[in-house]
Parts: structure tokens; C-alpha cells; sequence
């Protein structure tokens, strides 16, 4: 899932100041499930962005919404009200969603209430890690399924780098090397001989440069 | 939330969570008189000052139907119920 955390109040009050009727619009998918953006959190942030305005003699009133996913046009329709009585929006919504929702309603303010961090699970109560870098060109069936673009800190695709200590990375010794989970992992499935393999240059194409990336399904399109 | 509190211009020392037991009497009593004596001496809330209301939910827009399921995983009853 795509993982976020919320703005600090200030920065919110900051990025929010100029307007007098707020909708804080809240995200029922990934966010929610990563306690970013969700109906609690919208809840949370509406009433601390009151009280804080309260306090500084602002006036700013806040409205209340979650829609069940806003990357989603069919979802984003019902906002379609709350949005008009509005000045602004500040979606709790990743940046796939602050984006839609913008490119919806474009007379209309659309803020980003979250900083989109990247797509990775819960690891346990409260901590949440990033398993995929998104590059376009996955590889995790050659690396027993622990993808070295993401996890090791030099993105080395021909590791490991020697600096490891025990099992720890050189570069972060809080968390363990990729490479030695590859190594572990290789072993217990019986494919230790993928190390012998030189893994050529990446193709980078299909990553982050060259601007947005486009799919397109063509035995979808009508 | 202690955190939030000062993001917002309240100080943190407002809140304050403390586990004690329904068996240990002595230390919930002076928990609840430490925390008196801390608000009394920050004074009134500065939100509810000056003809302020207190701080609500405000104005909620149609059925939220999201539910959280971070509340799931704390009480499975919701699921059975919602």
C-alpha cells in the first residue's frame, strides 16, 4: 500500500491561511490503513486545525469528509457538494489523490494535507517499511524476492557492497543488510546459484525520469 | 497526541495517560492531584477563553462510512456490529 504521514498543524495552518471555509477530505484506502488520512485522522486534524485557529484568532471553518478512495473519478463525484460550499481542500489523500481530486474540481483550491513517503506494509503495531521503489523494471525473482533497489542503501544489484556488519548494513546499522537477507532467503529456496549470475546495468528508463509514466492496456480500451 | 497538543499552541502538559491499577489507591490519588495541580497552575484552556466554545467536531458532510480498521483490529466487536 502507499504509505503517508500527516503535516505538522503549523504547516497545515500555513499552506491554509489564506481561507475561511475549509473541507479536510479524507481517503478510505491506503491512508486509512496506514493511519494517515482516514476518517479518524480527518476527525483529528479538523479539530486540532480549530482549536489551533481558535487560539490565534483566526476565523476558519472546517467541514468533514471521507470518500472511500479519491484516486478514483466514481468516488470523487461525491464530493462534488461539499467541495462547492468550500473555498478550499486539504486532502488527507496520497498524491495520486490530491491530484484527481485537483483535476476535478479546478476552480477549487486543492491542498496536500499528507507527505506521500512510499509503498510499503505494516511491519508491526505503529511501523510501517517500504518494500518497492516503484522502478518499472521489477527484479525481485532473481533476489528471492527482497528487492535490493529498495532495501539496500546502495542499491547495489551485484552486492553485496563488504561493509556489512554481521547482519547489520553499513550505511543504517538499525536495520539488516538486503544482501545477507537475499543470501538467507536464497539458501532456504534452493537457488544460492542466481549469485553466480552478473547482474547487467538496470534499465532505468522506466523509472522516474523522462517524466510521468503511462500504462496502457489496449484490450481495455474502448 | 501530546505532540499535536503543542503543534497547536496548547501545552503538552494538559494530557497526560498514566496505567495504575484499581488496587493501587495511593498512586492514583496523587496521579489525579499532580494533574490538578499542573492545569491549575497553566490555568484555563486558552481555546474555550474569551467567549470561545469549547472546540467540537464540527460539521460533519453526509454518511462517513468509512470505518477505520485500525478501530477493527482494537475491538473485533465492531466488525460483528457495523
Amino acid at each position: 500500500m502507499i504509505v503517508a504521514e500527516r503535516k505538522k498543524i503549523p504547516e497545515l495552518l500555513d499552506i491554509v491561511r489564506e481561507h475561511q471555509k475549509l473541507l479536510v477530505l479524507g481517503c478510505g484506502t491506503c491512508v486509512t490503513v496506514c493511519l494517515a488520512g482516514g476518517e479518524r485522522e480527518v476527525g483529528i486534524i479538523s479539530s486540532a486545525l480549530r482549536i489551533a485557529t481558535r487560539l490565534q484568532g483566526v476565523d476558519l471553518a472546517v467541514e468533514e469528509l471521507t470518500i472511500e478512495r479519491q484516486c478514483d473519478n466514481v468516488f470523487i463525484e461525491q464530493t462534488a457538494d461539499a467541495i462547492e460550499r468550500n473555498d478550499a481542500v486539504l486532502s488527507l489523500g496520497c498524491g495520486a489523490g490530491v491530484q484527481a481530486v485537483a483535476e476535478r474540481y479546478h476552480n477549487k483550491p486543492v491542498y496536500a494535507g499528507l507527505n506521500t513517503t512510499f509503498i510499503g506494509i505494516l511491519e508491526e503495531q505503529g511501523i510501517w517499511t517500504e518494500k518497492c521503489a516503484a522502478c518499472g523494471a521489477c527484479v525481485l525473482h532473481e533476489y528471492g524476492g527482497i528487492c535490493p533497489v529498495t532495501r539496500c542503501a546502495k542499491h547495489m544489484l551485484n552486492g553485496p557492497c563488504g561493509g556489512s556488519r554481521e547482519d547489520r548494513c553499513e550505511v543504517r546499522p538499525d536495520v539488516p543488510c538486503a544482501w545477507q537477507l537475499i543470501y538467507t532467503r536464497l539458501k532456504e529456496i534452493g537457488q544460492l546459484e542466481r549469485l553466480h549470475r552478473i547482474a547487467p546495468p538496470k534499465n532505468w528508463s522506466r523509472s522516474l525520469d523522462g517524466g510521468q509514466r503511462l500504462i496502457v492496456r489496449q484490450d481495455h480500451r474502448i | 497526541m501530546r505532540d499535536m497538543l503543542e503543534e497547536m499552541g496548547l501545552e503538552k502538559e494538559r494530557l497526560r495517560m498514566v496505567n495504575i491499577s484499581a488496587a493501587m489507591a495511593r498512586p492514583l490519588s496523587d496521579a489525579i492531584t499532580d494533574m490538578v495541580e499542573t492545569v491549575r497552575k497553566l490555568g484555563p484552556n486558552p481555546a474555550t477563553r474569551n467567549g470561545h466554545k469549547t472546540a467540537d467536531r464540527g460539521q460533519k458532510t453526509g454518511k462517513s462510512t468509512i470505518a477505520n480498521p485500525q478501530s477493527a483490529i482494537r475491538n473485533p466487536q465492531l466488525e460483528k456490529t457495523s
